[in-house]
């Protein structure tokens, strides 16, 4: 290595730090600029401490794409009356914030604490309306009728969520979610919401008994075993006949093949 | 040796009988059957007389084994075989000359093939391992008919029925009857003789002294009967016969009658309340939220046909959401119903999309675009669905104008091309 090699290669690393620090300064002159010029979020005129926690976090993951005052733009629907049941419902189950633009946001790992998401639907509950979070114990859905509940799950839900609530497709991409992982206050949520596609069932289409009675059906479900072997998703005794017939067929050819074959 | 050799050796044995009968004789179809000729006039190979030489020669042939056959035509078929050595040929050849025993079977022995696996010319450590393998295949057996006692035994059947229970039981009465069968199969593999046995076919047709006999039996049982002399019998025997099939013809009865215009009526009257299908209670203006979509019948519905005809779904859109302008003016208020029944084979359809407004048929995909009067946007449903007419009556509830003004449902024969789906409601209906 020669010195004038040395040479330029400093050259060249001192002019990367440079330019660096020059988009550096920049970036931090334009946030100020913004800052002192930028139109103010909403104000909060609440004195609920909840709220304003809950705008300062929907602030800064919300607004960007529902808008500073819940009002909604091309890339997202306005927030003002969906309630903070959808809220919870929403960012509740991670398919808010948004992780990419497709079909219809996967369930995930939600991004927020409980008590966080709690703020946000506090917040956007006071844009205006909507319903509220539902409230209700572990005891009165667990005592409501459940064939009753699978009754109402069959005619209300079963078309798109599957009988037993694995799920089914829909249309371009949307698909109607297993009920597996849904928690009692989020299947509740679903129905007073309408979150995506699905539609509303308003509590006096549903009264508060019927869907608990449709909660206790879809939870108890959950929880029978498949007696006899793997469910397959219980998509149906035609799919599993399918399967047992081409694995189990397809064994006996197998074996009669090395029957029939010559020593 | 060739086939041409076997047919001579088959024509040269047993020559035809003299004919014992005048059928015989001129030649019945029977005979003809037995002993078919060719054009021209020699007797005819059937399958029924090949010999158990024959077939052998034919298996040879196609295992490519047969020492006439030249390498070349068969080159895949060679794997794994061994061409003819000349001492087995002639083991083959002394074999089909011996006559067969009285079964009409060869026993053709394993060498005839240029088999390897001769266990009678096995290394006596082979052979020493196999019966090792198979009996501990029968070991294995053992153990698990015993596994399964224990599972039965110690498996509390209470907590575990239709789960563990049924994997261990199944699992371990599975693996000893498939250890049981594997060892017989390897058995017979390893250890037992190659020898092959054909048998000659069994024939056909019946001893000629057999047939003579049924012959002699019905004609003289047909004379006994004095079918001529007795004709009271004989007319009241056709009569019998005769109106024996026209139960049959009555039975076709029962393919009527003709629907007539059932099918083109429903359970819905003029007056009649929306009434949710599940609870039988009617709905009032507001029960159903923005995006909403409920089934409904006709107050008081409780046939079959009713069930089958009526179903309809009531849907309430946003303010302003409704592109058709017949749709707004037959529903109210932004409620509109339609008839649930898919007008391409009648499956009830209520897949619905709130943001889309598509209503989907879930059997074949029909898609219905609700927010524009039912149209068919995808799938192989050819018509809208039928829209009924609904106002709201003065306590709030729902009812229904009249009928739908179309069938409903898949088409039928007769159905014609009612299509009066697109006027507008009589303005005197509006008030009530």
């Amino acid at each position: 290595m020669t010195p004038s090699t040395v040479a330029a290669r400093l050259v060249s690393r001192r002019r990367a730090l440079a330019s660096a620090a020059v988009i550096a300064v920049a970036l931090g002159l334009m946030g100020m600029l913004y800052a002192a010029l930028a139109p103010k979020g909403q104000a909060s005129t609440s004195a609920d401490p909840a709220v304003q926690r809950g705008q300062e976090l929907y602030n800064q993951g919300c607004a960007s794409c529902h808008g500073f005052h819940g009002e909604g733009g091309n890339r997202a629907p306005s927030l003002i009356g969906v309630g903070a049941a959808a809220v919870d419902f929403q960012v509740g189950t991670g398919r808010m914030p948004l992780q990419q633009h497709q079909a219809q946001p996967p369930r995930k790992r939600p991004s927020y604490s409980e008590p966080q998401i709690l703020d946000i639907a506090a917040y956007v509950a006071s844009l205006g309306g909507g319903p509220a979070i539902p409230q209700f114990t572990t005891a009165e859905w667990q005592k409501a009728d459940t064939a009753y509940g699978g009754a109402l799950f069959r005619t209300n839900c079963a078309q798109c969520h599957n009988f037993v609530g694995s799920g089914g497709e829909l249309t371009y991409g949307k698909y109607a979610p297993s009920l597996s992982d849904a928690t009692p206050t989020q299947i509740y949520e679903a129905m007073i919401t309408g979150p995506a596609n699905m539609p509303v069932f308003g509590d006096k289409q549903l009264t508060p008994d019927q869907k608990l009675a449709i909660i206790n059906y879809v939870r108890t479900i959950k929880t029978q075993a498949d007696p006899g072997g793997a469910g397959l998703g219980r998509i149906g005794p035609v799919s599993e006949t399918v399967v047992g017939w081409l694995v189990g067929i397809g064994a006996l050819v197998i074996v009669t093949i090395w029957i029939g074959a010559r020593a | 040796m060739s086939d041409d050799t076997n047919k001579n050796n088959e024509d040269g044995e047993a020559p035809r009988e003299a004919p014992k009968t005048a059928a015989e004789a001129s030649g019945s179809v029977f005979e003809r059957a037995k002993s078919p000729t060719t054009s021209r006039g020699e007797r005819r190979e059937t399958g029924g007389t090949a010999s158990a030489r024959e077939i052998e020669g034919e298996v040879l042939q196609r295992g490519g084994m047969g020492a006439d056959v030249p390498e070349k035509q068969r080159p895949g078929r060679r794997v794994g075989r061994r061409p003819l050595t000349p001492e087995a040929q002639e083991a083959q050849q002394a074999m089909f000359t011996r006559p067969s025993d009285s079964d009409g079977t060869h026993v053709v022995p394993v060498e005839a093939f240029g088999a390897e696996h001769d266990p009678a010319q096995v290394d006596p450590r082979e052979d020493t391992f196999a019966e090792f393998q198979v009996s501990a295949l029968f070991a294995l057996a053992t153990i698990a008919a015993l596994g399964f006692i224990v599972c039965f035994l110690l498996i509390s059947r209470h907590a575990a029925v239709g789960r563990d229970m049924n994997f261990a039981l199944g699992g371990t009465l599975a693996a000893s009857l498939l250890a049981l069968g594997a060892g017989f199969i390897l058995w017979a593999k390893k250890l037992l003789p190659h020898d092959k046995a054909v048998q000659d076919r069994h024939h056909p047709y019946s001893p000629e002294e057999e047939e003579l006999l049924t012959e002699e039996t019905f004609f003289k049982g047909v004379t006994e009967m004095q079918i001529g002399k007795r004709k009271m019998l004989r007319r009241t025997l056709l009569g019998a016969l005769a109106v024996l099939p026209l139960p049959a013809v009555f039975l076709l009865r029962d393919l009527g009658p003709l629907p007539h215009s059932k099918l083109r009526h429903t359970g819905w009257k003029k007056g009649l309340r929306l009434v949710d299908v599940e609870t039988k209670l009617p709905i009032k203006l507001g029960d159903v939220e923005v995006g909403g979509i409920v089934t409904v019948m006709p107050e008081g519905f409780d046939s079959v046909e009713d069930m089958a005809l009526a179903p309809t779904v009531l849907i309430r859109f946003a303010p302003g959401e409704i592109r058709s302008k017949k749709e707004v003016a037959w529903g109210v208020d932004n409620h509109v119903a339609y008839s649930k029944i898919c007008s391409h084979a009648g499956c009830p359809i209520s897949l619905y999309e709130q943001q889309t407004h598509h209503l989907l048929c879930p059997c074949h995909q029909s898609t219905f675009d609700m927010a524009d009067d039912a149209n068919v946007i995808f799938g192989p449903a050819a018509r809208r669905l039928p829209q009924l007419p609904i106002r709201v009556d003065k306590k709030g509830y729902f009812y229904a104008l009249s009928d739908y003004e179309e069938p409903v449902g898949p088409s039928f024969w007769e159905r014609g091309d009612a299509n009066k789906n697109n006027h507008l409601p009589a303005a005197a209906e509006e008030s009530r």
